[in-house]
């Protein structure tokens, strides 16, 4: 028998706690050595999932299989996988040295090969001087880097990361979020990232599962998320974007027409299927829209156009946010270049336009 | 808002506190008064010292003490420590309610727990003894020390111990590897102040004790009654000694287990 | 199926670990506490014969005795003292926690620490110091003659006036304690408001900070008026067994007097009287805490 290089099998998975169902009959697959992140706003199931694969919570129902291997009955002590908690959770008793040996200490590991393990671990983090203080004596990056260290020590087949940046402030986060990233790939070890933050997600991953409510509503690269949202929910919690609401008038195999407040729009994205008169909506990234008067190449044909009416532009350093919105209502924002010098009044109308092949659709629903 | 404090509030501070421990001084003082009681002051002298050291009585009730406080504590301890982890771990129906139920003898009036544990002994035929005053002890230290362990428990980040099980600690691993370590200080400070609370009972051990059973409070409370003696004074001052240096102890190890959890 | 009796499994294991860990405890209260309450109330509806021996048999003897003069009046005179004791000891403990949750950090913590020291030591060292500091020859009566105001020594130990002296002081640190962890939580921005709204220093302390520090009265009370209620050893020692409460009462009935079922009628009273000071307690903790 072949084996797929599967590390991770949920299938259908779903956990319920009393009425309330926090991850809602999920299949995924992670590869090994993948970097899988799970992004999403608090409440989604996301630290859920983690846990059950950690072993913390049961599945109410639904298989899970860790490296083929049913997960069914298998306390959290006896799985091969290894958690870094957000608030670091090092044992406040222990020194930095007894914190990471915890794990080898446990598996009653020869004495000279935990010190040859642990020595290896504190030099891969750069923590030498600290090995005899208690974790109450270090700073937060210090505690994270030993929380990493003491997981990593064991060699677990997945490594699982519950935000584990999230008490840090920006600046070592960015720092923390290129180390993880080095220190997975160099490793080869299978890390599943948990994080609320898209900016993060897109950073540090090879794939992004995106959850909302218990499901996972799109999975992909940080490419592939970015650009082709598949839910109203993807495409409003990664990146900026602009929603303008509006129903099918007909598709055809290359394009579909839309009626946007009784403006009729053509877009080069046919590959879902969708009813006519269905309401969807069409999301243009900020930096897609553009003005109709600073755009030389502008054309009907290539264009779809609309008006606006403008309201404000807001600096920041090297764009400039524009803040317009339709006579429907709805807001319409497009950065540009801060340098290029686009000067409109409080209430101008303004045509604004986004290519037919640089925006796509999504059906409309409550988010 | 925090500033420095008036004249009027110094002095009220300062007459409150001359006042609080004018008679603890005064009483140290005189346990080194060469005179018999009420002569007012007469000299240096370690007289009553060595008169309560020569006293056989005496050293039974401190030896008596001993017994009671220190088996009273040890098993308040284990008890209370058990049971606090039992909470902390499980889950269960009325849960809440057999909490609040575990903390009502420490607010029951010491005296009624004592009569009503002397009719208790008296219909189960059991004669008074040390054994009783432990029993009785050991019924109002337990909920101290199980207090002390929970609010300990209750500041213990809970993912620690998820964290010692996913680098495979079993349960009971989990409770040995990790939480006992963590509790060593909360057990420590809970068992002081048992210790002392038991110690200084007079209100309880008056009807449990076996009239063999003389403890120190007791013994003072006895020679009280009689009247003052300089001895007394001497018995008082190392008591106090001893008591203050507890509680200082265990003041430390209560500060450092609250810096500990967070 | 099978899942689901895997799951039954587990929690028969729960359960069995909960009962070995709690257990102990449970049944040491239930059979050192709750067998002994429910056994001195079933005493005190029983009577006794010439030789003390009790009879068990129905009777509301026990009460109808309390119901004489005598007995009413030592409740009587327990009731009054021990709410004169909880009066005077909020009075002098209120401003000394007040002036602590405005001082310094530093000074705060010094301030408790020597309230918390004489709280340590054994109550009964405290009162012998007091029968110390009251006697013939004692600090006060030295102090008064010094300053002219006495000519004689008076008599100040074995009256009443020494029991309600030791009471006091004895009972201080119980009422200082919670009301300075209550004063000590209320938010300075809190007072700066009312500052800000135009409140005087009098308004501020009546409108806002005495309402906000109830809480810790409550407290205070019920850890001041049930032991004044039964502490026999101070009325014995300083009251020079003059002043009768209920503790002496009970502790007589069930020692010298050998009349348990008068003893156990007491008992019965004053915890009756307890819990309901305990349950008004906490009615007006949880109608005025509003965290």
């Amino acid at each position: 028998m072949i084996r797929d290089n599967n590390m991770i099998e949920l299938i259908g998975v779903t956990k319920q706690f009393g009425e309330m169902t926090a991850v809602n009959h999920i299949d995924l697959i992670v590869k090994e050595g993948e970097f899988m992140t799970f992004l999403g706003p608090s409440g989604c199931g996301k630290t859920t999932t983690l846990r059950m694969i950690a072993g913390f919570e049961e599945p109410s129902d639904g298989k899970l299989f860790i490296d083929h291997e049913d997960c069914d009955n298998v306390p959290a002590n006896l799985r091969d996988v290894n958690t870094v908690f957000q608030n670091y959770a090092l044992f406040p008793h222990l020194s930095i040295r007894d914190n990471i040996a915890f794990g080898l200490k446990l598996k009653k590991l020869s004495k000279e090969e935990i010190d040859k393990r642990v020595n290896k671990m504190i030099e891969l983090i750069k923590l030498e001087e600290h090995i005899n203080k208690k974790p109450s004596q270090l700073s937060g990056g210090q505690k994270q880097r030993v929380a990493i260290a003491r997981s990593l020590v064991n060699e677990p087949k997945v490594l699982l990361l519950d935000e584990p940046l999230g008490a840090l402030d920006l600046k070592l986060r960015k720092e923390m979020q290129i180390e993880l990233k080095h220190l997975q790939k160099e490793l080869g070890i299978t890390f599943i990232y948990v994080t609320h933050d898209q900016e993060e997600a897109l950073t540090i991953s090879d794939r992004i599962a995106i959850m909302n409510k218990g499901n996972i509503e799109q999975l992909g690269t940080a490419e592939e998320i970015y650009d082709t949202p598949k839910t109203k929910f993807a495409a409003n919690f990664i990146g900026e974007t602009n929603l303008l609401t509006g129903y099918i008038v007909s598709q055809d195999s290359e394009k579909t027409v839309v009626n946007l407040h009784n403006q009729i729009l053509t877009i080069y994205d046919a590959d879902k299927k969708y009813k006519e008169r269905e309401r969807i909506c069409v999301c243009v990234r900020p930096e897609n829209m553009h003005f109709v008067d600073y755009l030389p190449d502008y054309s009907e044909e290539k264009y779809n156009t609309i008006t606006c009416i403008y309201e404000e532009q807001i600096y920041i350093g090297n764009l400039r946010r524009h803040i317009l919105h339709t006579p429907e209502g709805e807001p319409v924002k497009i950065t540009r270049c801060a340098r290029k010098g686009e000067v409109y009044n409080r209430g101008d109308y303004v045509k604004v336009c986004f290519s037919k092949k640089r925006c796509i659709m999504v059906k409309d629903e409550e988010v | 808002m925090k500033r420095k404090l008036g004249p009027a509030s110094v002095f009220y501070v300062l007459l409150f506190l001359i006042l609080l421990y004018a008679p603890i001084v005064m009483m140290v003082a005189y346990s080194f008064n060469n005179s018999e009681l009420d002569m007012g002051w007469s000299g240096f002298t370690l007289r009553w010292y060595r008169e309560l050291f020569a006293a056989e009585d005496a050293k039974k009730a401190v030896i008596n003490s001993i017994i009671v406080s220190g088996c009273s504590t040890v098993l308040s301890v284990i008890l209370g420590a058990f049971a606090a982890i039992g909470f902390h771990k499980f889950d269960f129906k009325g849960k809440d309610l057999l909490d609040s139920f575990f903390y009502i003898p420490t607010i029951v009036p010491a005296m009624l727990l004592g009569v009503s544990l002397l009719s208790l002994f008296d219909i189960l035929h059991i004669s008074l003894s040390k054994v009783t005053i432990i029993i009785s002890h050991v019924t109002f230290c337990m909920p101290i020390c199980f207090n002390n362990i929970r609010v300990a428990l209750n500041g213990f980040d809970r993912s620690i111990e998820e964290a010692a099980q996913d680098l495979g600690c079993t349960q009971l691993q989990v409770i040995t590897k990790v939480l006992l370590p963590n509790l060593v200080p909360a057990m420590l400070s809970g068992g002081l102040l048992a210790f002392t609370f038991s110690l200084e009972d007079v209100l309880t051990t008056f009807f449990v004790a076996g009239p063999k059973d003389t403890t120190l409070s007791m013994y003072i409370f006895g020679q009280m009654k009689a009247g003052m003696k300089p001895t007394i004074n001497a018995l008082s001052t190392l008591l106090i000694v001893v008591t203050v240096t507890l509680g200082i102890i265990m003041q430390i190890l209560q500060n450092r287990s609250i810096a500990k959890s967070k | 199926m099978d899942k689901e009796k895997g799951k039954t499994k587990r929690k028969k294991g729960v359960l069995g670990n909960a009962f070995l860990t709690i257990g102990p405890m449970a049944l040491w209260t239930v059979l050192f506490f709750v067998f002994p309450f429910i056994y001195i109330i079933l005493v005190s509806f029983c009577s006794r014969d010439q030789f003390g021996n009790i009879v068990y048999s129905f009777s509301l003897d026990a009460y109808k005795t309390l119901t004489k003069a005598v007995y009413l009046q030592v409740i009587g005179r327990t009731l009054k003292m021990a709410a004169i004791v909880t009066v005077l000891v909020t009075l002098i403990a209120y401003p000394y926690a007040y002036i602590c949750s405005k001082a310094s950090k530093k000074v705060q913590s010094l301030l408790i620490i020597g309230v918390m020291i004489p709280f340590w030591i054994n109550s009964l060292l405290r009162i012998y110091a007091i029968m110390n500091f009251t006697s013939k020859n004692g600090l006060i009566n030295n102090f008064l003659m010094g300053m002219g105001i006495i000519k004689e020594p008076i008599q100040i130990l074995y009256t009443t006036g020494a029991v309600y002296f030791g009471l006091v002081y004895s009972l201080l640190p119980m009422m200082v304690m919670p009301l300075y962890s209550c004063l000590e939580k209320i938010d300075p921005a809190v007072l700066e408001a009312g500052r800000d709204l135009g409140c005087s220093s009098r308004q501020l302390f009546l409108k806002v900070i005495f309402p906000l520090s109830i809480p810790g009265i409550m407290g205070g009370l019920v850890l001041v008026f049930v032991p004044a209620m039964f502490n026999f050893y101070i009325a014995d020692a300083l009251g020079g067994g003059k002043t009768i409460i209920i503790g002496n009462l009970i502790s007589s009935q069930f020692s010298t007097a050998k009349n348990w079922p008068l003893g156990a009628a007491l008992s019965v009273v004053v915890m009756l009287i307890s819990t309901v000071l305990i349950f008004v307690k906490n009615k007006i903790e949880k109608a005025r805490t509003y965290s």
